[in-house]
């Protein structure tokens, strides 16, 4: 499990594979829909929505980016809390502030098992088009894509914690 | 049985989630009070009208487990149970919330009604056993003539 810890190169592929298991069992508990995934292959997912942002920090660095776009996000707040949460309200950065939330919970207690101590941070919404960090060149990352009933959605793993990350302009 | 409990999440949505949760179980009759995180949960809880608290970990100003210790610390002779309900489940999170700081119980999220039922019932039942809400004793008390 060093390689875990220590592996700053690229994303290991225990991390993204806990990741992805995680988002499954999740998301498939809580909303009762059936999930498929598959690696973005680098290509983005068009993304005019919200995003959640919650790092985890300890051993390791690493940050949690859930984007859903605004179709998705509106039907999974559904599914999430009973009823319908406009999109533009307060209520729903809450929505996915919690996912993020319990995506990070869960993960953080899978790399527990295999040796692996990290704490969660606070969630960060955002809310916009295309939405994403501009990373140092070289920083790993790994970006799930995920399907359902409810429309798609995307998961990105990535090395550091969004104060080491450049902003766009910077 | 009446019981008045205090929710405390910086999140409005779960904290509505927790307390519709709550009376799905159908374990009491709830009568709920909110807090926006643990140092407004300090400031709201009141040993003598709280029968339960139902608390996050994860919260700006104060997290759940400060709350937890705060609590305990300063109502030494309390036992009114509080309840973690959070997405922290490394089972180191767990031991710092029971043994050390004082917690009663702890829900990982996400929950199903059913599985904070099995947490809940056994202190619904003690909380039961010593007569419900304090509120409702003193009326119970009054009834039977005490």
């Amino acid at each position: 499990m060093a390689d875990l810890k220590t592996n700053t190169q690229q994303i290991p592929d225990e991390l993204s594979e806990c990741v992805r298991q995680s988002v499954l069992t999740n998301i498939e508990m809580m909303l009762g829909v059936e999930l498929s995934s598959r690696d973005s292959d680098g290509v983005d997912l068009p993304c005019e929505g919200i995003t959640g942002i919650i790092s985890l920090i300890g051993d390791v660095s690493w940050s949690l980016m859930v984007c859903l776009p605004r179709d998705t996000a509106t039907a999974v707040a559904v599914g999430f809390v009973g009823f319908e949460v406009p999109f533009e309200s307060a209520d729903m950065g809450d929505v996915v502030g919690e996912l993020a939330n319990i995506l990070a919970g869960d993960i953080s207690a899978r790399l527990d098992a295999l040796g692996v101590k990290a704490a969660l941070s606070l969630p960060t919404v955002l809310r916009g088009k295309d939405i994403d960090l501009l990373l140092p060149e070289g920083t790993p990352s790994v970006r799930h894509i995920f399907s359902s009933s409810l429309g798609q959605f995307s998961v990105r793993i990535t090395a550091g914690e969004p104060s080491h990350m450049r902003r766009s302009g910077e | 049985m009446k019981l008045r409990a205090l929710v405390i999440d910086d999140s409005r949505v779960m904290r509505n989630m927790v307390m519709e949760s709550l009376r799905r179980t159908q374990l009491a009759d709830f009568e709920f009070s909110e807090a926006e995180d643990g140092a407004d949960g300090v400031t709201k809880f009141n040993p003598k009208a709280t029968d339960i608290v139902f608390v996050d970990w994860n919260m700006p100003k104060m997290s759940g487990i400060d709350f937890v210790r705060k609590i305990r610390a300063t109502h030494k002779n309390c036992d009114v149970p509080i309840i973690m309900v959070t997405s922290e489940k490394t089972m180191g999170k767990v031991e710092e919330a029971l043994d050390k700081a004082g917690a009663n119980a702890y829900i990982a999220k996400p929950f199903t009604i059913e599985y904070m039922q099995k947490k809940i019932s056994p202190i619904v039942n003690e909380l039961e056993a010593k007569g419900g809400s304090k509120q409702g004793k003193g009326f119970f008390g009054k009834l039977m003539g005490g």
